[in-house]
């Protein structure tokens, strides 16, 4: 191969690999989402950010259905400490992403479901003498 | 109590009459719905609202279908357990989950793990599950299709780099029915009676 067909030959190569990175930086401050050598330190950044919230929008997705689910129950009379506890002792296995969407969208069934939790608690805390 | 979430989640049902945790000893399902009891389901009954207008919800859509028309959904909804995940449904809905590249396309599928079944005057709320033949809900397989790509990157100083990048499979279902058949009474009793001692339980 000539000098002048490598040299070509090469400058696309370059191109294409730095036009994947560009494709990761659009919508970026300035220079970054246009020029190579600024963007591809914002956008290594971005995809380390990413990889570290993939796993806390897992914690943060079941901390909302949490207050979502204490909030559906404490409107029909019980705390959130005594609904799951009934519930486990009812060997109901509703995982707290169901049980939010019950509360916000279904309310008579996630009203039957705190009466079952109230009865069951009701019972336990008579065999146990809890003071609540 | 975090083993017993585990087991839960991953495909494994407690009995908590006896043992906290089963040695998975039976092959055949029959023997295996058999052999565990399970109390029967609790029936509530609740009044309906007048101009009540319900709020359904429908997971998303890879594709644009446009032979199969999106029509209104019906009355019964039901929670189902499929591959380690729970799910709310409806009829006429589409659902995306991991991929179950052993069934063939274009297959109806009766999915048998109910936890909740539900509708304007009643649910069905199952200890923690509906028994196998009270529920029927069909399903058809539409697809078996990558997902967008992730790309994980994992870069420290002094020349360590690592990217992956990451294509899940997913399949789409779509829910054509749901049926509930049998008849039920309307109580509740707590899971504790006083015939079984509370020393069984143990957390």
């Amino acid at each position: 191969m000539s000098r002048k067909a490598m040299r070509s030959g090469m400058r696309i190569v370059r191109q294409m690999r730095r036009a994947r990175v560009l494709a990761l930086a659009k919508g970026f401050r300035g220079m970054a989402k246009t020029c190579y050598r600024i963007s591809i330190r914002r956008v290594h950044r971005a995809l380390r950010k990413s990889y570290g919230s993939r796993k806390l929008k897992k914690r943060d997705m079941r901390q909302l259905w949490i207050t979502r689910i204490g909030a559906g129950s404490l409107q029909h009379g019980l705390p959130y400490n005594f609904f799951m506890s009934g519930i486990y002792e009812a060997r109901i296995q509703l995982d707290k992403k169901i049980m939010s969407q019950l509360a916000m969208h279904e309310p008579f069934t996630f009203q039957g479901i705190v009466k079952i939790a109230s009865k069951q608690f009701a019972y336990a805390a008579k065999q146990w003498r809890r003071i609540y | 109590m975090r083993k017993l979430t585990q087991n839960i989640l991953s495909n494994r049902i407690v009995n908590f009459k006896s043992e906290l945790i089963f040695k998975r000893s039976v092959t055949n399902e029959t023997e295996f719905y058999n052999r565990y009891y399970y109390p029967p389901p609790v029936v509530l009954s609740h009044p309906p609202e007048q101009g009540e207008t319900r709020i359904m919800q429908s997971s998303s859509i890879t594709t644009a279908l446009s032979d199969l028309s999106l029509l209104p959904a019906r009355d019964i909804f039901a929670v189902v357990f499929i591959c380690g995940k729970q799910h709310k449904i409806t009829a006429n809905d589409f659902l995306l989950v991991t991929q179950m590249p052993d069934i063939e396309l274009y297959t109806l599928i009766q999915l048998e793990k109910v936890l909740l079944v539900g509708s304007v005057n009643w649910s069905l709320v199952g200890t923690p599950l509906i028994r196998r033949g009270m529920v029927k809900i069909i399903a058809s397989v539409l697809e078996h299709k990558t997902m967008e790509p992730v790309i994980v990157l994992k870069k420290k100083k002094h020349n360590y780099k690592k990217t992956n990048i990451h294509r899940g499979v997913m399949s789409l279902l779509r829910i054509e029915d749901i049926f509930v058949e049998g008849s039920f009474e309307v109580d509740f009793k707590p899971a504790i009676h006083p015939q079984d001692g509370l020393k069984s339980i143990s957390y």
